[in-house]
């Protein structure tokens, strides 16, 4: 089992490798010349240089790709463009911040998907089911915006003034109320899917054989449905609950644009504003870490949950 | 969708023309007030779902075909090809679709081809995983044993006997990413990157009216019910299509 | 006194079609008796067996009818008595272990959540496991489900069944699926443990010779309902009803066929056959196919005579299936060489030559895979003479059909609308298409019901009559060989351990394996 958790972190480095040089290529080779795309047609031929030499554009691209890279393991991103002061601390605090509001809204979103999917599956097409089917079936619709807007639109403005519209700039610890919508969006976004994958997997379980075969030996229904059922769907758990984060590092750009929560997906949207690449590329960077290790993890839980794989020595 | 389409025949405003002041509520002529520059929301809103439909409806195209055909013809082939796709899909993946978007519509500008494209490009990763795994099982199925026995071509295995197999998660995942077409170019013309203001869509208009929500809730209330429908109606077509396409295998089954 | 088990004017229908899926099923388990329920694939014995404990699957319920457990009617019961008449008096044991045991939790503890009263449990468990003679050991109690083999996990699942001491056994076709040699042995251990604890049992299966060699009586199934009843000596030896008649003639029997010298004549003395084409001599020389480290075929040398029918035998893993895709180029690697009529081919089909491909055809084990659902028969059975370029003249499909038995009719229907065996006579007829001189027919009657089976063997015997091509059949089932071929090679491991004309091997084994086959192959 060891072997296949190192087998999997050496092909999630490598995707990693193949991630930066694409992110690489597109923001530097791609537009041509990164220097006159950011600055416009009407710079100055000085000021085109200054900024080729900040972006270190001369020379081989191979070699240029070699520093870019060296410098980006020493977690030196280069100074942004925008307000010339270090990539690195720049995003330090934002990504914290975001990394706060996706774990709340993992904390929140996921047990509860979790739990109704179970439910629902064990009450096949009773009430309950019937309800979140419809509610899922929204909700898996909207886009994060609309999720968001509508939040605004009900908790925030003249229907129920209770919470913030939008965040106050001050350090989201210190004002965790800043945080109840924009991670309630988060919630409801990721929570449609889970919820249908797992009553989906939990009524596979629920329909095996040696479900079956338990409930006629005798076994009661807890320990048929805890012992018997649950067990056998904690692999796909793993799975369903990291795909689902990774998805949440795309959804939090749009949600965190509309609340103008302090995090990572305001400053993309800021930095495509201002064309200002070494913050683009340091964040598309931080999400596909973020990403490969979040397979990674739910991978290995995958593999422990599943004796077949624990057991694969003996 | 009817909206969507015939909606601009039916405006009473001009969707650019300035009716009255900014955030003037609900008045007669101007049904649903104004916007942040005094435009007719209702006019905007009847205008502002064209180009969301036939943007998604292009990129889904795009990349449910592509997708469907580089899928079903990787089960086939196999080998390193298959292996090298398959990385090559692992490290799209890692990027999500919408910050895909972002990067290289802020490198190249947004234009409503390289909209249709980067948002198929999406699409692309995914769909390739779920037509591949579907036409893997098919793959190891006798009847294209049968057809390599006599030596059938790769190409016309793929055509004659895999497609045809895979047809029933074909419909399906092109109802799954059609709404996420929408929700995708929706989001990115409510960051601004979508259709170049100040020609009306329903997700900048959501952005641009955001600001005076709580004088003139109207200006972002209808696009925002517009698309909730486009994509709930979506998600439903998607759905009927899921539980026919389903009700047909389960028949077939019981033969 | 009180029947163990006793099933009253039993009616099941579903609930979505009103279809019924059994009707008016009265049958009776006396204490420690054992009564077989035989019946083909469909005709209700499962829905039954289910009944009996209580349990009708979803979308099915109990129209009419009464079901007794001893004193008790499981379907009048409450859920908590329900739950404990199935702790003491009743137990089940599934079709296929492999599936009923819960993957994620070691054999001791399922067996463990088995116990219900307080006891020494690990004493009870090992017990539990010498009785079905699997190593009592504490460390085979910590062994999950995918670490045992097919035969250990049957006999897990009737330890599971008997640890409660019930007083009758449902057997759900407990052998299905495994070799002959594990199936015998699992029998007798039933039989051993169930007449040690006086345990009687409804013994549901489709195997008429498992019933013969185990069960006191046999009850005959037939579209949901009871055609015979009686003891099984009478029902084997002088049944009444024309169904019980010809399901018990289609088993085949290896005794019958060896005193009858069944072995099909030679078909027509020249090799040239009535449709004009001529067979071919397959031969293999050498031919070694590995997996990785692991080799499944060791240095084979083989010649199919033309003409003639061979069948290979072999049990599950002996690297049968392994050898026929080598000979017809699915397999893509091997060592050695495959040639037809002396000329040498290429390993992989796609490089083979067109005529050669034409000449070799196959024929595989499961009809419901082996037939594009999406294609109608018509241009299923059209489809390789399109591709090799030829015209197909008017009534080609009908005439095809015509040969394998079937009307007309079905050439416009799609595969998922026929039964099996319809299905593996189309695959067959599509062979034909080309005019091949090689058939290999890789188990082509094991997934179809004993009835079915005997009518495809009496098929290719007649396609054989009438066109002398060559042809490879292969099979577990030693029964079938001498209705169908002249030569057999018997495969173990990769290795021919016998080979020859089919009577002198049945008669004069070279090897024990041989030997010890014909032995176990249970008979009426």
């Amino acid at each position: 089992m060891a072997r296949m958790v190192f087998q999997r972190f050496w092909t999630g480095f490598f995707v990693l490798f193949l991630v930066s040089v694409c992110v690489f290529f597109a923001t530097q080779i791609l537009p041509g010349d990164a220097a006159q795309a950011i600055l416009g047609r009407d710079a100055t031929p000085e000021r085109l240089e200054i900024l080729r030499e900040q972006l270190q554009l001369s020379g081989n691209p191979i070699v240029q790709y070699w520093t870019w890279l060296s410098s980006v393991l020493q977690l030196d991103f280069g100074t942004s463009l925008a307000n010339g002061r270090p990539v690195a601390d720049l995003l330090g605090a934002r990504i914290v911040n975001s990394l706060i509001l996706m774990g709340a809204a993992a904390l929140t979103g996921i047990p509860a998907a979790l739990m109704i999917g179970v439910m629902t599956a064990y009450w096949r097409d009773g009430v309950l089911d019937h309800g979140v089917t419809v509610v899922t079936l929204v909700l898996s619709a909207l886009p994060e915006f609309v999720i968001a807007t509508s939040l605004i639109l009900l908790f925030a403005t003249g229907i129920m003034k209770v919470l913030p519209a939008t965040s106050t700039g001050s350090p989201v610890l210190s004002y965790p109320l800043q945080m109840v919508l924009p991670a309630l969006t988060l919630a409801l976004a990721i929570a449609p899917y889970i919820i249908r994958m797992m009553r989906a997997t939990m009524i596979d379980v629920l329909e095996s054989d040696y479900v079956q075969h338990a409930r006629l030996s005798g076994l009661s229904e807890r320990k048929v449905v805890f012992r018997y059922g649950l067990v056998n769907v904690l692999g796909a758990v793993a799975q369903v609950a990291a795909l689902q984060l990774a998805y949440l590092a795309g959804g939090v750009v749009v949600v965190e644009y509309v609340f103008g929560f302090p995090g990572i997906g305001t400053a993309l949207v800021d930095a495509v504003g201002n064309r200002d690449l070494p913050v683009i590329q340091a964040i598309c960077l931080f999400i596909a870490v973020f990403y490969i290790v979040i397979n990674l993890v739910a991978d290995a839980l995958t593999a422990f949950a599943n004796p077949r794989v624990r057991h694969a020595g003996r | 969708m009817l909206i969507a389409v015939f909606g601009p025949l039916a405006a009473p405003h001009g969707p650019l023309a300035y009716v009255d002041v900014p955030f003037s509520p609900p008045s007669p002529g101007v049904s649903f007030g104004t916007d942040n520059l005094g435009r007719d929301v209702f006019s905007r809103f009847l205008s502002g779902g064209q180009s969301l439909l036939v943007l998604s409806t292009l990129a889904t195209i795009l990349g449910v075909v592509l997708g469907g055909l580089l899928g079903a013809g990787l089960a086939v082939v196999r080998g390193p090809a298959d292996e090298a796709a398959m990385r090559a899909a692992d490290v799209a993946l890692a990027f999500p679709a919408i910050v895909l978007a972002l990067m290289f519509l802020s490198l190249i500008g947004p234009q409503p081809w390289l909209i249709v494209l980067v948002v198929a490009l999406g699409h692309l990763p995914r769909t390739l995983r779920v037509i591949r795994g579907a036409a893997m099982s098919v793959v190891e199925r006798d009847f294209i044993k049968y057809g390599e026995t006599l030596g059938f071509s790769r190409l016309r295995t793929v055509v004659t006997e895999v497609l045809p197999n895979v047809v029933a998660p074909l419909m399906v995942e092109f109802g799954i990413r059609f709404t996420y077409s929408v929700g995708l170019v929706a989001s990115l013309s409510f960051l601004g990157l979508g259709v170049l203001p100040p020609n009306p869509d329903w997700g900048n208009m959501i952005n641009e009216t955001r600001a005076g929500i709580t004088i003139q809730p109207w200006g972002v209330v209808l696009p925002l019910v517009a698309l909730a429908l486009l994509a709930i109606g979506c998600n439903l077509l998607t759905d009927c299509i899921g539980r026919a396409v389903g009700l047909v295998e389960v028949r077939r089954k019981d033969g | 006194m009180v029947d163990a088990l006793k099933v009253t004017d039993l009616t099941v229908t579903s609930t979505t079609t009103g279809a019924v899926l059994a009707e008016q099923i009265t049958l009776s388990v006396a204490n420690g008796e054992f009564v077989g329920l035989v019946g083909e694939s469909g005709s209700g014995k499962t829905t039954v067996g289910f009944a009996c404990l209580g349990f009708t699957r979803p979308g099915t319920r109990i129209s009419a009818g009464r079901v007794t457990v001893g004193d008790c009617e499981p379907f009048l019961m409450s859920r908590a008595q329900l739950v404990a008449l199935r702790r003491s008096r009743i137990a089940y044991v599934p079709q296929s272990a492999g599936y009923a045991l819960n993957p994620a939790l070691t054999i001791g503890a399922q067996l463990g959540d088995r116990l219900f009263e307080a006891c020494d449990s690990r004493s009870v468990l090992l017990r539990a496991l010498k009785m079905v003679d699997l190593p009592a050991t504490a460390e085979f109690l910590r062994r999950y489900p995918h670490q045992l083999s097919g035969g250990q996990q049957q006999r897990v699942v009737v330890a599971a069944a008997l640890i409660t001491d019930p007083k009758v056994v449902i057997f759900d076709e407990p052998t299905t699926g495994l070799d002959v040699a594990v199936q015998s042995q699992i029998l007798d251990m039933i039989r051993d443990v169930c007449r040690e604890k006086e345990t009687a049992g409804l013994f549901i299966s489709h195997d008429l010779a498992a019933v013969a060699s185990l069960c006191d009586r046999t009850i005959v199934m037939r579209r949901g309902r009871i055609v015979e009843d009686g003891p099984t000596p009478d029902v084997f030896e002088r049944p009444v009803e024309p169904y019980t008649k010809m399901l018990i003639g289609a088993v085949p029997s290896l005794k019958k066929a060896m005193s009858a010298h069944a072995c099909p004549e030679p078909p027509v003395g020249d090799t040239q056959g009535a449709a004009g084409n001529v067979g071919g001599t397959l031969s293999a020389s050498q031919l070694s196919v590995s997996y990785g480290s692991n080799r499944i075929l060791h240095g084979l040398n083989l010649k199919f005579e033309p003409g003639k029918c061979t069948a290979i035998l072999g049990e599950s893993g002996s690297g049968k299936t392994t050898l026929c895709r080598s000979l017809i180029g699915l397999q893509g690697r091997y060592e050695g060489t495959v040639s037809l009529d002396g000329e040498t081919l290429q390993p992989k089909a796609r490089q083979r030559d067109m005529r050669q491909r034409r000449d070799l055809q196959y024929v595989f084990q499961n009809p419901y895979d082996a037939l594009n659902p999406r294609s109608k028969v018509r241009d299923i059975l059209a489809k390789p003479m399109h591709f090799v370029g030829e015209p197909v003249p008017a009534g080609f499909v009908e005439g095809l059909l015509a040969r394998v038995s079937l009307r007309p009719e079905i050439a416009d229907r799609f595969p998922h609308q026929l039964s099996g065996g319809e299905r593996q006579r189309i695959a067959l007829a599509r062979a034909l298409a080309l005019r091949p001189r090689v058939m290999i027919c890789d188990e082509v009657t094991s997934a179809l019901d004993v009835s079915v089976q005997a009518s495809i063997v009496d098929l290719i015997t007649d396609l054989r009559r009438e066109t002398a091509m060559t042809v490879i059949f292969v099979t577990h089932n030693l029964a079938l060989v001498p209705l169908i071929a002249e030569n057999v090679v018997v495969l173990k491991a990769g290795r021919i351990v016998d080979e020859g004309p089919t009577m002198d091997v049945f008669r004069n084994p070279r090897s024990e394996y041989t030997t010890a086959l014909l032995e176990k192959t249970p008979d009426l």
